[in-house]
């Protein structure tokens, strides 16, 4: 079996180990599931896109911390040092844990959007705006690994980097025309909210460039947490 | 129970909760949650404000002492505490303390800036009301992560138990009302937890029944969890008693 292949068997056992795979995944499609039953039966229409967008919102960081947290969990079990003397290299093991962390987010994303059908778009024009939110878990999973040492601060700055995303469902609360609202665009995850409106209301270019510019903003926070990461990791230990 | 371990304690986590940036973090989210509550319009309901307390502010503890907790195992400070004159007790205790008082500090800001020029009077109701949500959190934390084995296991029940926490948001926006509100809510601390913010916001928005029961149930439920937690806690630092 290569390297990566194990590293992804032994993450998959980790996460399945004390149900914890079994109660998140469960809990995911039961919310699923609820919303699929609340748009059949035709129960707060009026708040269809805003509650599609929530849910969209709501997931996308947690995913990324967990996958973090499998990362800082190995510095307790040792499979940290473990992997350091290893043939497979320190970015792969991470890019492994990001393409996982993807690959989840999107799946269950498309799932969602297909089964509540609460916002009518074609999937094609669901897909650039549910990459660029799950964006945001890569985000948060490079985020954590560059900045906190140990749980306690991973737990911490997680509660600051699910903010940064969540503040995005404020747009829809608030008047979007007032100046305020416009203070949020300082999160990319308003530029994703700003392009699935947009396609809603049938602007498909200025969905598309909404969504390619939450692309390049997450792109570049993406970056800056790379960059960190690897100062972090360069420095040698005390 | 002895007072200098628990002072002695209260300070040790003081120090480690600085030293992990807790307090770092708790300024950064308090500001977010300033900001939000500042840019409501000036005539937002009451609900707004005391959601959006009950959302973080107001249960902060509840996360930070289980990663805490967490820590300390992974560190091994339960058996080293098992040999100090400090007894489970002391050790749940310490942490109730700080993390409470965390609590009551980060939400009296965000009702400041809420209600601002904040009345007296408004500002005593919410430290009261944020000092029973902060003390049911940090215990309903203590008692979650003690038999947990990982970050994962712990986020893996945390998140279940903060989808019924905040249910009873339901009730409190008017989705849900009535006896049923009742009937589906009266038992989870969530509900109570936003009654008492409410009437800490505004006492004629609730009724003395309503008060008493908010206050009453959350006396109960953390007096069951503070029980349970120091049963459990007690085994994990395997403290064998003097």
């Amino acid at each position: 079996m290569s390297p990566l292949l194990s590293l992804a068997a032994h993450d998959l056992a980790s996460i399945r180990r004390d149900k914890v795979l079994i109660n998140i995944v469960g809990l995911m499609l039961a919310i699923v599931a609820v919303a699929a039953i609340v748009r059949d039966l035709g129960y707060f229409s009026d708040w269809w896109v805003t509650i599609q967008l929530v849910l969209l919102l709501g997931y996308m960081p947690g995913v990324g911390y967990l996958s973090a947290m499998l990362v800082i969990d190995e510095k307790d079990s040792g499979v940290d040092q473990a992997l350091r003397v290893s043939p497979l290299r320190q970015r792969h093991a991470i890019a492994l844990r990001i393409a996982m962390c993807i690959l989840f987010v999107l799946s269950y994303g498309i799932t969602m959007v297909l089964v509540t059908r609460m916002i009518a778009l074609p999937l094609v024009k669901w897909l650039l705006p549910l990459l660029a939110l799950a964006l945001a878990s890569v985000w948060t999973t490079l985020t954590v690994l560059a900045l906190s040492r140990a749980k306690v601060q991973a737990i911490g700055l997680f509660r600051a980097l699910n903010l940064y995303v969540q503040i995005a469902a404020l747009y829809l609360f608030i008047p979007q025309d007032a100046w305020y609202a416009q203070l949020l665009l300082a999160s990319p995850a308003t530029w994703s909210v700003k392009s699935v409106l947009a396609f809603i209301n049938g602007a498909t270019a200025v969905g598309a460039l909404w969504t390619l510019g939450a692309i390049a903003f997450w792109a570049a926070l993406i970056a800056v947490s790379i960059v960190a990461y690897r100062r972090g990791h360069d420095r040698p230990r005390a | 129970m002895n007072a200098v371990p628990i002072l002695r304690l209260v300070l040790w986590d003081v120090r480690v909760q600085a030293r992990e940036r807790i307090y770092l973090f708790t300024v950064f989210t308090t500001a977010f949650f300033v900001a939000a509550v500042a840019l409501l319009p000036s005539d937002a309901p009451v609900t707004v404000v005391t959601a959006i307390l009950f959302l973080d502010p107001a249960v902060v503890g509840m996360g930070f002492v289980a990663a805490l907790v967490l820590l300390e195992r992974s560190q091994g400070t339960p058996p080293a505490l098992a040999v100090t004159p400090a007894s489970p007790t002391d050790y749940v205790l310490a942490k109730l303390v700080t993390f409470a008082a965390l609590t009551v500090a980060g939400g009296i800001i965000v009702a400041a800036a809420a209600y601002w020029p904040p009345p007296p009077a408004v500002l005593l109701r919410m430290a009261l009301a944020l000092s029973f949500t902060g003390v049911l959190a940090v215990l309903g934390g203590l008692v979650m992560v003690a038999t947990a084995n990982s970050v994962n296991h712990l986020i893996a029940r945390a998140f279940p138990v903060s989808i019924v926490l905040y249910l009873p948001l339901l009730a409190h926006f008017g989705a849900v009302d009535g006896w049923l509100a009742w009937a589906l809510f009266g038992i989870n601390p969530g509900h109570a937890m936003l009654r008492a913010l409410l009437w800490a916001a505004n006492p004629s928005a609730v009724t003395p029944a309503e008060v008493l029961y908010a206050f009453g149930y959350m006396t109960l439920v953390s007096a069951v969890l503070l029980r349970v937690a120091i049963a459990l806690h007690t085994r994990t630092i395997g403290h064998t008693g003097s």
